[in-house]
């Protein structure tokens, strides 16, 4: 589907004015959702694998986003529907690793190792990319959070609603998680043995 | 943790970055560190996740499933059907506990919901020349007589809303069967709301007298001309399931048991497949008075012409009523049916 670049400035947050009318169009008929379902569903789900390292659960939480979104749709007033969008998934997630283990602290399960992978997975992956998603998994809880928002392709005021943090702390939050993302991967061939196995 | 001497242009610098590659610039503004820029671009790689093409197919038709679907279904619904009965009024709904006589009793109009809706749609399909018609033959729900005996020449003016307006979602048979049940033990209990009878049993040709009262003020009038508006277009789409979306819970139940009790001929079109019938389309009948009720409710009163050889002039009644800031049908009078 052909997407108008024209843009427009709500708050902080740029929107398109298709994404503004399929909103609308949603909001009347819920089956006009389908674009913005076409335009975010691989960020949601990349955001909910990258967050639990479970492609299942991924998908799962993944369409309870939508869902969730779906029913709540009509009482949508936010100005940046990617960030409410990634609230919900964001949400989903907690709930979802509370659900699992109500007695671990949710930093302990985000930070579970990645189950094995398949034999497919591994040729579709690489090494490389299993290499920094293992890096990731060394970032703490609040980091991991905002590079995994970040990756969905949410700006910094958007990360910073999802988290319920001021936008300040969230640019405090990437710049000390990419600083040691970028040491880690300087110091790649001492650590790589170590950090997947 | 890893010891670091935070720059803040650096960190306002990485942010413009970052909120650049978010907005889609092909090249972003802001300028970083080439190895940290390598960074970004690393760990962007590795957590891009393509979902597989049939996931994310699968998921929509899930969720198109669960909202759209004609039953409850087997799978997961992800909206949870409660939650769609209240966009009605789930206030309003009998909220007490049926006692096992009564459930007894509603199992059995449940099951009269699901067999009439298969059977009836077939057998309603059945009797349809040339396949299966929205269109009802006659009775209560011949609202909106379209006319197939003689054409009416309408006026130049006259405005058709097209089945592409209505654009609200179809009630689930799970939950007009949720919503008969509590109509259902209302009338066992002689708990209907109405406090005077309108839908009509037999064809009568002057409206029942309803009872006066003032005009409403202009924005209830536009919001229920709206709905009056889409429920014309729905009838032109010929979806019954959206229709009912426009309706309350009371009058979905008034609709399809007019005496306390589904009839063959109003379940099984809930089995029929929206189907608009060209050159058949109701008009948006110019509405002659909206007026405030001593209820609370509004009636939307207008005239249509019968068909040859009687061509009076009838009057009709839709009566809406507000719930949580929006208006739904409640009751109807159709004075050119029977």
């Amino acid at each position: 589907m052909e997407i108008t670049l024209k843009r427009e400035r709500w708050g902080d947050v740029e929107i398109d004015d298709a994404e503004a009318r399929w909103i609308a169009a949603a909001q009347r008929d819920l089956r006009a959702f389908a674009p913005l379902y076409q335009r975010y569903f691989d960020a949601v789900y990349g955001y909910a694998r990258n967050s639990l390292r479970d492609p299942e659960l991924a998908a799962d939480i993944t369409s309870e986003t939508f869902a969730r979104a779906m029913k709540a749709l009509p009482r949508y007033r936010s100005n940046s529907f990617r960030g409410w969008l990634f609230t919900i998934a964001h949400n989903a997630i907690v709930d979802s690793v509370r659900r699992r283990k109500p007695t671990a602290p949710f930093d302990d399960l985000l930070m579970t190792p990645d189950r094995d992978p398949s034999p497919e997975e591994l040729v579709l992956a690489g090494e490389s990319t299993r290499w920094v998603s293992a890096l990731l998994d060394r970032l703490t809880e609040n980091q991991r959070q905002v590079v995994a928002l970040r990756i969905a392709g949410l700006t910094g005021p958007e990360i910073a609603d999802v988290l319920g943090t001021s936008v300040g702390a969230v640019k405090a939050t990437q710049f000390r998680a990419y600083s040691r993302l970028r040491e880690w991967l300087s110091d790649e061939p001492e650590l790589r043995d170590g950090a997947i196995r | 943790m890893t010891p670091f001497n935070r720059q803040p242009d650096e960190a306002d610098r990485l942010d413009d970055y970052l909120d650049d590659l978010a907005m889609g610039e092909p090249a972003p503004r802001s300028t970083i560190e080439p190895d940290l820029a390598q960074t970004v671009a690393r760990v962007n790689r590795s957590g891009a996740a393509e979902a597989p093409p049939h996931l994310k197919a699968a998921i929509w038709e899930d969720l198109m499933s669960a909202t759209y679907a004609g039953d409850a279904g087997t799978m997961a619904a992800p909206i949870d059907p409660g939650a769609r009965i209240d966009r009605s009024r789930s206030g309003w709904l009998p909220t007490f506990t049926p006692d096992k006589s009564r459930s007894s009793r509603f199992a059995l109009v449940a099951a009269a919901v699901a067999v009439f809706a298969l059977i009836g749609g077939l057998v309603y399909s059945a009797m349809q020349p040339g396949g299966p018609s929205p269109t009802p033959p006659g009775g209560n729900y011949a609202f909106f007589a379209p006319g197939d005996a003689t054409p009416i020449a309408w006026p130049e003016d006259t405005v058709f809303p097209p089945a592409e307006d209505c654009t609200v979602p179809v009630v689930r048979v799970g939950e007009i069967t949720a919503i008969l049940q509590s109509s259902y033990e209302g009338w066992e209990r002689g708990s209907s709301q109405r406090d005077f009878p309108l839908t009509p049993a037999d064809n009568v040709p002057s409206a029942p007298p309803l009872p006066d009262g003032e005009a409403v003020d202009a924005d209830t009038a536009a919001a229920i001309e709206e709905v009056y508006y889409t429920y014309i277009a729905c009838r032109n789409a010929g979806s019954i399931r959206q229709e009912f979306w426009l309706m309350s819970n009371d009058g979905i139940a008034r609709a399809l048991a007019p005496n306390g009790r589904p009839t063959l001929g109003m379940i099984g079109m809930l089995a029929v497949e929206p189907t608009p019938v060209p050159g058949n389309a109701v008009p948006l009948y110019p509405i002659e008075e909206l007026r405030l009720l001593p209820d609370g409710r509004v009636a939307l009163i207008y005239q249509t012409l019968g068909s040859a050889p009687v061509e009076d002039q009838y009057i009709n009644y839709l009566i809406f009523v507000e719930h949580n800031g929006s208006w739904y049908i409640d009751d109807r009078y159709c004075g050119t049916c029977g």
